[in-house]
C-alpha cells in the first residue's frame, strides 16, 4: 500500500518536473491532482515516514512535508504528545543526516518542525522549544559551518512562525491563542536567541583581516536573525489595540506596519545598553561594507538601533549616554569612509531616526558641543553629496537612484528639525542645500543636470513633476525661506536671465531643439521652486503669505525704493538683463522682483503664442507658469490688509486690494487665462492648470467682489462661452461658467444684487436651451449633429453651474434655493430630452450626470418641508421611469453596449445614494407638510428608483468591480437604515433583491461577500425585532439563507477576513429562525455516513451555541462571534479530508 | 506648419459630407471618429509626447460601429480628425417580407430597404415578430451605411 502510494507520487513528480513539450496539459493536471489529494490524507504520518525513508526525489519530499503540515494543523487536537515528539525528532534527524538536502526542501521541513513547536508551546509553555533551542545552540557552537547555518535556519523558521499575525487561520489557531504564544516566546526565548546571535557575531568580528567566504555565509545567517529581532513587532498594549482595530475594520496588519521603531522593555538592558554592542555593529558594518549582499542587513540593524525608545531608555541619562555613544560611533564611521550608493539609504535613515526619536536630546541636552556640531556638519555635507550624486543619474531613472531616496530621507530629517527650531541655527546648511538642489535641477554651466532626452513619454504613466517631487519641493521651500536674502534674488536673477535667453532665441529663430528644451526645463524647475518658496501651503484651502517672507520684506523696507519696485512689477514687455541686476538687488523688494520676473516670462510666452509659435513652446512649461500664477495669486493677489499681524508696506502696495496695481494684476492674469484657453486648447495639462487658476480667483470673497465688478472678467467669460466648441471645448466652457457661479456665490453683498448676477449667469443659457427645444422643427431636427452638440454644450454648462452650487458655505442655502428655482423647469425638460435622445448615449449620460450633481451639491440645501425638494424627487422618479421605459427589454448589438450600460448604471447608483444621504442630513425632520399630507421623502424615491433599475442590472454588468461595489453598498445602506420602509415594498421586488444577495455571497469576491453578510445581518435583525408586526410571508423571506450560509460555511473555507461578518449574519439568522436552524443541524448530522464525523459535527454545533438563548442582544452577539471563529477552525479539522 | 494644420482636406466622394472635422484634442471617449476610413466609436484614448517638453499626440482606439472591428490611429493633438455623422432612429416594424423589413418612422414614412440583421439579433427579431410582438427597431446610420442595431418590445404604442 505505502509502496504503491510512493510509486504514484514519484511518477506524478516526474510529470510535473518534465519539460513542457514532453507532457500534455491533461497529464500535468492529473499529476497535480495526485498531490492535492495526497494532502488531504487522514493521519498520513506512517506513509510520510515511509516516503522519507524510501525516496530520493526532492520534490516528493517537499510535497510530503506539505501533506504532513496540513495534517498536523488539522489533526493537532487529536494527536498524542509522543507521536508529535517522535515526528519532530525524526524530521530533525532527517535534516541533520542529509546534509545535501536542497534549501527549498530543508526550509519546508524546518517549517513543519517550527509549526509543531509553536502549537505545542500553547500547552507546554515552551518546554519543547527550549529543548530544541538547546540543540540549536550546540549546533551553532560546533564550529562546523554546515551545522551552524542549519542552527540559524531553525531559529529563522521558529521566528517566522511566531511572528505571523496575518495568516493565523492557516495555522489552525484562534487568533488570541496565536498572540499569547507569541507573547510567551518574546518574553522568554527571543532575548536568548538574540544573545546567542550577538555573541557569535562578536566572536567572528574578532578575526583579523578580511572574512572568508564561509565566515560571510555565517554572518549573513546571523545578521538575518539580528535583523528580525530588532524589527520584531513586540506585543504591547498599544499595538494590541492597533491589531484589534485592524481586524475590526479589515485593514492589513502586516508586521512592517508597526515596527517603525525599536521599542524595548528594560528586560533587554544588559545587551543593548552595553556600549560595545553598538560598536560591534558599526565595526561589523565597516568590515563587510564591500560585500554588497550584506550591507543591507547591518544597516537595517543600525537604523533600528537609532530609533531605540521605550522603557529601556526611560531614564534620561541612560538615553543621553546611549545616544552619545551611538553618535560618536556613527560619526567616526562617517569620517573614515566615502558613502557608496548602496549605503546611502541606510545612512540617511539613521539620521532621520536619530532626529525623529532623539531631537530634544541632540538639540538641547547634549549642548552645542563638538559632537553635535560635527553631526550637523556631516548631515549638511551628506545632504549636498546625495543631491550631487543624484544629479549624475539619468533623470529618467529617477526611481532607481538610491541617492534620490537618500536625499528625500535627509530632507525629512531636516524638516523635522525645522518644525520647532526656527532660529537661524542652520543658515549655512540651508544655503548649501538650497544651492545644491538648484544645481541638481539646472543645466550647465550653472547646474549639473544631464541632457534632456527626446524619448516618447506616455502621459498616463508620466507623473507630473509637481506631484512627483511635491514633498521635496516643500522642503526646499523651507530651506530657501531660512536664507531669503540669498534665495529670492538668486531665483529672480536666474528666471530673468533665462527669459532673456528665450527672447533672444525667438528673435534669432534658433532651431536647436535640445538647447531649447534645456532652457524650458530650467525655467520649469525655477518656477516650481519659486512657487514653493513664496508659499508654504500644503493645504490649499488656507492661503497666506509665510511669516518669514513678510518679515524679510519689512526688514529690507528701509533700503527699498517703492516706486521703482512697483514700476518693475508692471514692466513685463521688456527684458531685464545682467546690467540691471546689481541695482535691482539693492533697491527693489526681492519678492516683487521674483514675481515680476515670472510675469515677464509669462508675457513673453503669450507674445510668442500670438506670433503663431505655439508649436515651439513647451506645454509643460506653460502649465507650470499657470500653476505658479495660481499658487502666487491664492496667497498674494488682492492681499487683504488685515491678514497678517505685521504687514509689509511694499507688499501691500504691490499686491493689496486698494491699490492702483490691483486692477492691472487681475487683468494681467485674466489676459493670460484667455490667451491660454485659445492657444493651448490642445494641451490638456495647460488647460487644466489654467482652469484651476481661474477657479482659484473666484473662490474667495474679496477676489470675487473685485471680479464681478470687473468688466474684463465678464467679457473673458462671455467670449469663451460664445466661442465655437472647436476652439473652446465644452469642458472648458464648463469651467468658465463654474468660475462665474463661484464668484456669484462668494459675493456677500445685497441679496438682490446676487440674484441679478445669477440671473446674468443663467438667463442666457436657459434662453438658448429653450430656443432649441421649443423650436417648431425640433422634433424633426433633433438628430442634426449641430443641434446635438449645442444641446450637449448646454448640459455641460448646467453641470458646471450645479457642480459649484453650495461651494461657498456661508451663502450655500440661498444660492442653492435660487438656482433650484431656475433649474427645476430645466430638469423637467431634461427628462423629456432623455426620451428624445435615448439612442444617443453621450447625451443620456450628460443628463444623468446633471441629476447626479444636483443631488450631490444642491439637494441637501433644499427644504424638505417646502416644495423644493419634492419637486426634485418627482423629476427624479420620472427620470428613472423614462430611462427604464427606453432601455428595458432591449436587445442591442451596439459596439461596447455593455460598458455604456455600466456607465449609466453607475450614474444612477450615485444619484440614488445621494438621495439617501439627504434623508440622513434632514434627520427625518419634516415628515409632513403644512396640509397634513405625507411628503414624498428621499428614501421612498431611492427605493422606487432601485425597483426601476434593478431589472436592467445583469450579472454581466455586475462584473464591473466599481459598479458591483456601489450597488451592494447601496443595498446594505438602505437595509441598514430603512429596513422598515423596504418591507412595505412588493414581495416580488424583495425576492429579486434577495436573489441578487445570494449571488453576491459567492460570486464577486471577498469584499462583496462581506457586504452581503452585513445586508443579511441588518435585514434579519429587523425581521427578528419586528416579527410580530410582519406578515408571515415577509418574515420568512430570509429563511432560505440559513441553509445557504450553512452550506457555504461547511463546504468551503470562508475567507479569514470575513469570518466576523459571516458569524454576525449567521447569528442574526439563527435568532430569527431558531427552530428551523435546529432542524437543519439535526438533518445535517443525521445525514453523515461516518459516525465519528457525525459525532464531532454534533459537538461543534453544540459548542457553537453553548450557553446562548439565541436572542438578539449585544452580549450574545459577542459570545457567538467568538464561538463562531472557533467553530470554523474546528470543522476544518475533520470536514475537509478524504 | 500652423497653416497646414488649419486646412482640412475633404476625402469623401459624395457632395453631402458624411463627416465633419474636429481638433483631435476635442475628441472624447465614447464619441466617434473616422479611423482608416471607417466610422468608429472611441473606446480608448491616451496621450504621449516626444520628450518632456514636446506636444501631445493622441493615440486612439476605436471599434467600427457596424462590424465591431478594432482600429487604431495616432495623431498630434492639434490636428484635425474626421468625425462621422452618426444617426440612430427608431422605427416600428410593420412586416417582414422576403428577408426585408418594412419599417415605419415616427412621422409615418415607410421604408422597406433594410434586411433582417444577422446573428442573434436577427433571430430574436424574427421570433418576436412571429409571436406577434410589436417591435421597435433602432436603425444606425453613418457614412451611407445603415442597419438595424437594436430591437425592443414596443410598450409605448399609445404615446
Amino acid at each position: 500500500m505505502e509502496q504503491q502510494i510512493l510509486q504514484e507520487l514519484e511518477s506524478a513528480a516526474k510529470i510535473i518536473l518534465a519539460q513542457p513539450s514532453v507532457v500534455t496539459n491533461q497529464q500535468r493536471t492529473e499529476a497535480e491532482n495526485v498531490f492535492l489529494n495526497f494532502r488531504r490524507t487522514k493521519c498520513p504520518y506512517q506513509i510520510c515516514k515511509y516516503i522519507f525513508d524510501h525516496t530520493s526525489i526532492d520534490y516528493v519530499i517537499f510535497e510530503t512535508c506539505n501533506t504532513l503540515k496540513d495534517a498536523i494543523i488539522r489533526e493537532w487536537n487529536y494527536m498524542e504528545i509522543d507521536d508529535v515528539n517522535s515526528i519532530r525528532d525524526y524530521l530533525l534527524q532527517h535534516v541533520l543526516n542529509h546534509p545535501n538536502t536542497p534549501v527549498f526542501v530543508r526550509e519546508k521541513i524546518l517549517q513543519v518542525i517550527a509549526i509543531m513547536v509553536k502549537r505545542g508551546s500553547v500547552t507546554d509553555l515552551g518546554a519543547e522549544r527550549r529543548k530544541l533551542l538547546g540543540e540549536v545552540e550546540r549546533l551553532i557552537m560546533s564550529g562546523e559551518l554546515r551545522k551552524q547555518i542549519l542552527g540559524c535556519s531553525i531559529i529563522c523558521a521558529l521566528m517566522q512562525e511566531y511572528s505571523n499575525t496575518v495568516k493565523s487561520a492557516d495555522v489552525g489557531l484562534p487568533w488570541e491563542a496565536h498572540l499569547s504564544a507569541k507573547k510567551q516566546f518574546e518574553m522568554t526565548d527571543l532575548k536568548n536567541i538574540f544573545q546567542l546571535c550577538v555573541g557569535s557575531l562578536n566572536e567572528i568580528c574578532k578575526m583579523d583581516g578580511s572574512f572568508s567566504e564561509n565566515a560571510l555565509m555565517l554572518i549573513k545567517s546571523l545578521l538575518l536573525i539580528a535583523e528580525s529581532t530588532l524589527m520584531w513587532a513586540f506585543i504591547s498594549a498599544t499595538n494590541i489595540l492597533f491589531i484589534l482595530h485592524a481586524r475590526i475594520y479589515r485593514f492589513s496588519t502586516h508586521e512592517a506596519d508597526f515596527n517603525l521603531s525599536l521599542k524595548l522593555s528594560t528586560h533587554w538592558k544588559d545587551i543593548i545598553l552595553d556600549p560595545s554592542f553598538i560598536q560591534l555593529f558599526f565595526h561589523l558594518h565597516w568590515k563587510i561594507r564591500n560585500s554588497a549582499h550584506l550591507t543591507h542587513y547591518t544597516l537595517n540593524c543600525l537604523v533600528q538601533l537609532a530609533s531605540l525608545n521605550g522603557p529601556i531608555v526611560a531614564v534620561k541619562q541612560v538615553k543621553i549616554d546611549y545616544i552619545k555613544n551611538y553618535m560618536s560611533c556613527f560619526l567616526s564611521f562617517l569620517n573614515s569612509v566615502d558613502i557608496v550608493d548602496r549605503e546611502a539609504i541606510g545612512v540617511s535613515n539613521i539620521f532621520l531616526k536619530l532626529l525623529l526619536f532623539n531631537k530634544m536630546i541632540i538639540m538641547s541636552d547634549l549642548g552645542r558641543e563638538e559632537l553635535v556640531n560635527n553631526f550637523f556638519r556631516q548631515m549638511t555635507q551628506l545632504t549636498c553629496h546625495f543631491a550631487e550624486k543624484a544629479s549624475q543619474h539619468d533623470s529618467a531613472n529617477y526611481d532607481e537612484s538610491m541617492f534620490t531616496e537618500a536625499f528625500d530621507n535627509m530632507l525629512k530629517a531636516w524638516e523635522h528639525l525645522f518644525l520647532e527650531h526656527n532660529e537661524n541655527l542652520f543658515v549655512e546648511s540651508s544655503k548649501c542645500i538650497f544651492d545644491s538642489y538648484l544645481r541638481w535641477h539646472l543645466s550647465p554651466p550653472y547646474g549639473s543636470r544631464s541632457k534632456a532626452t527626446s524619448e516618447e513619454v506616455d502621459e498616463a504613466e508620466e507623473e507630473e513633476d509637481l506631484n512627483k517631487f511635491g514633498s521635496q519641493l516643500v522642503s526646499i521651500g523651507i530651506f530657501a525661506r531660512q536664507v531669503l536674502d540669498h534665495s529670492l534674488p538668486n531665483l529672480a536673477k536666474l528666471i530673468d536671465e533665462k527669459t532673456y535667453e528665450l527672447r533672444l532665441m525667438w528673435q534669432g529663430a534658433s532651431n536647436n531643439n535640445i538647447q531649447r528644451d534645456d532652457l524650458y526645463e530650467d525655467l520649469h524647475w525655477l518656477l516650481m521652486i519659486s512657487g514653493h518658496v513664496l508659499t508654504n501651503d500644503k493645504d490649499e484651502s488656507v492661503s497666506s503669505i509665510p511669516d518669514s517672507i513678510m518679515k524679510y520684506s519689512i526688514q529690507r523696507a528701509p533700503n527699498v525704493n517703492i516706486n521703482a519696485s512697483l514700476t518693475l512689477l508692471t514692466t513685463v514687455d521688456r527684458s531685464i538683463t545682467q546690467s540691471d541686476y546689481a541695482q535691482l538687488e539693492e533697491s527693489i523688494d526681492h519678492v516683487v522682483w521674483l514675481v515680476s520676473a515670472v510675469f515677464r516670462l509669462s508675457e513673453l510666452e503669450k507674445q510668442m503664442g500670438e506670433a503663431k509659435l505655439t508649436h515651439v513652446l513647451s506645454p509643460t512649461l506653460s502649465s507650470t507658469i499657470a500653476w505658479f500664477l495660481q499658487t502666487w495669486a491664492s496667497s498674494y493677489l488682492l492681499l487683504p490688509e488685515a491678514q497678517n499681524s505685521e504687514n509689509s508696506f511694499v507688499l501691500v502696495s504691490a499686491f493689496g486690494q486698494q491699490t492702483d496695481c490691483a486692477k492691472w494684476l487681475v487683468d494681467f492674469i485674466l489676459n493670460k487665462v484667455q490667451s491660454n484657453i485659445c492657444l493651448f486648447s490642445a494641451d490638456n495639462c495647460v488647460t487644466e492648470n489654467t482652469c484651476k487658476l481661474l477657479l482659484s480667483l473666484s473662490s474667495t470673497r474679496n477676489k470675487a467682489l473685485f471680479l464681478l465688478k470687473n468688466e474684463f472678467f465678464w467679457s473673458v467669460i462671455n467670449n469663451g462661452l460664445r466661442s465655437h466648441s472647436g476652439y473652446v471645448s465644452p469642458e472648458i466652457k464648463r469651467v468658465l461658467i463654474k468660475s462665474l457661479t463661484t464668484a456669484t456665490s462668494a459675493y456677500d453683498g445685497p441679496e438682490e444684487k446676487r440674484r441679478e448676477y445669477i440671473d446674468q449667469v443663467l438667463k442666457s443659457i436657459i434662453e438658448k436651451f429653450r430656443g432649441i427645444v421649443l423650436e417648431e422643427n425640433f422634433k424633426k431636427q433633433y438628430h442634426d449633429e449641430m443641434i446635438r452638440s449645442e444641446i450637449m454644450e448646454i448640459i455641460h454648462l448646467f453641470i458646471g453651474v450645479v457642480e459649484v452650487a453650495g461651494v461657498i458655505q456661508s451663502t450655500a442655502t440661498t444660492v442653492c434655493k435660487c438656482l433650484a428655482e431656475y433649474l427645476s423647469p430645466v430638469l423637467s425638460d431634461m427628462v423629456s430630452l432623455i426620451s428624445i435622445y435615448h439612442n444617443y448615449q453621450q447625451i443620456t449620460q450628460l443628463i444623468l450626470e446633471l441629476f447626479k450633481e444636483c443631488s450631490r451639491t444642491m439637494l441637501c440645501y433644499l427644504s424638505s418641508s417646502q416644495n423644493e425638494a419634492r419637486v426634485f424627487y418627482e423629476i427624479c422618479l420620472r427620470l428613472v421611469e423614462t430611462y427604464v421605459k427606453h432601455n428595458s427589454g432591449r436587445l442591442t448589438e451596439e459596439v461596447n453596449a455593455e460598458e455604456d450600460s455600466f456607465q449609466d448604471m453607475l450614474l444612477f447608483l450615485d444619484l440614488l445614494t445621494n438621495l439617501l444621504t439627504k434623508d440622513i442630513i434632514d434627520c427625518g425632520l419634516a415628515e409632513e407638510n403644512g396640509e397634513g399630507k405625507p411628503v414624498v421623502n428621499s428614501v421612498h424615491v431611492c427605493i422606487l428608483g432601485l425597483q426601476g433599475i434593478l431589472p436592467l442590472m445583469s450579472v454581466e454588468t455586475l462584473k464591473f468591480p466599481t459598479l458591483c461595489f456601489k450597488f451592494y453598498s447601496l443595498l446594505s445602506y438602505i437595509w441598514e437604515l430603512h429596513a422598515e420602509k423596504v418591507c412595505e415594498q412588493p414581495h416580488e421586488f424583495l425576492v429579486n433583491i434577495l436573489a441578487v444577495i445570494e449571488l453576491g455571497l459567492t460570486l464577486f469576491g471577498t469584499q462583496i461577500t462581506g457586504i452581503c453578510c452585513e445586508f443579511i445581518q441588518f435585514f434579519s435583525r429587523h425581521l427578528c425585532l419586528h416579527a410580530a408586526q410582519l406578515q408571515p410571508e415577509k418574515f420568512l423571506l430570509l429563511q432560505p439563507f440559513l441553509k445557504i450560509m450553512m452550506t457555504i460555511i461547511l463546504s468551503r473555507q470562508i475567507n479569514s477576513e470575513n469570518i466576523k461578518v459571516f458569524g454576525l449574519a449567521f447569528h442574526s439568522l439563527i435568532c430569527c429562525y431558531k427552530d428551523y436552524y435546529l432542524r437543519l443541524v439535526e438533518e445535517l448530522i443525521s445525514s453523515q455516513t461516518q459516525p465519528d464525523i457525525a459525532q464531532r459535527l454534533s459537538e461543534a454545533f453544540t459548542k457553537l451555541t453553548a450557553g446562548l438563548h439565541l436572542g438578539y442582544d449585544r452580549q450574545e452577539k459577542l459570545t457567538f462571534e467568538n464561538n463562531f471563529e472557533k467553530f470554523v477552525i474546528s470543522i476544518q479539522e475533520f470536514l475537509f479530508i478524504k | 506648419m500652423a497653416d497646414i494644420e488649419d486646412t482640412h482636406f475633404e476625402t469623401g466622394d459624395s457632395g453631402a459630407s458624411t463627416t465633419f472635422p474636429m481638433q483631435c484634442s476635442a475628441l472624447r471617449k465614447n464619441g466617434f471618429v473616422m479611423l482608416k476610413s471607417r466610422p468608429c466609436k472611441i473606446v480608448d484614448m491616451s496621450t504621449s509626447k516626444t520628450g518632456k517638453h514636446g506636444h501631445a499626440k493622441v493615440h486612439l482606439v476605436g471599434l467600427d460601429i457596424f462590424s465591431g472591428k478594432k482600429y487604431e490611429d495616432i495623431c498630434p493633438s492639434t490636428h484635425n480628425m474626421d468625425v462621422p455623422h452618426v444617426k440612430r432612429e427608431d422605427y416600428q416594424l410593420t412586416c417582414i417580407d422576403d428577408g426585408y423589413l418594412s419599417l415605419m418612422s415616427d412621422s409615418g414614412e415607410l421604408r422597406e430597404d433594410l434586411k433582417i440583421p444577422e446573428g442573434e439579433l436577427g433571430a430574436q427579431l424574427k421570433a418576436d415578430y412571429e409571436s406577434g410582438k410589436e417591435l421597435l427597431c433602432t436603425v444606425l446610420k453613418s457614412c451611407g451605411e445603415e442597419c438595424v442595431i437594436a430591437i425592443k418590445n414596443n410598450t409605448a404604442l399609445d404615446k
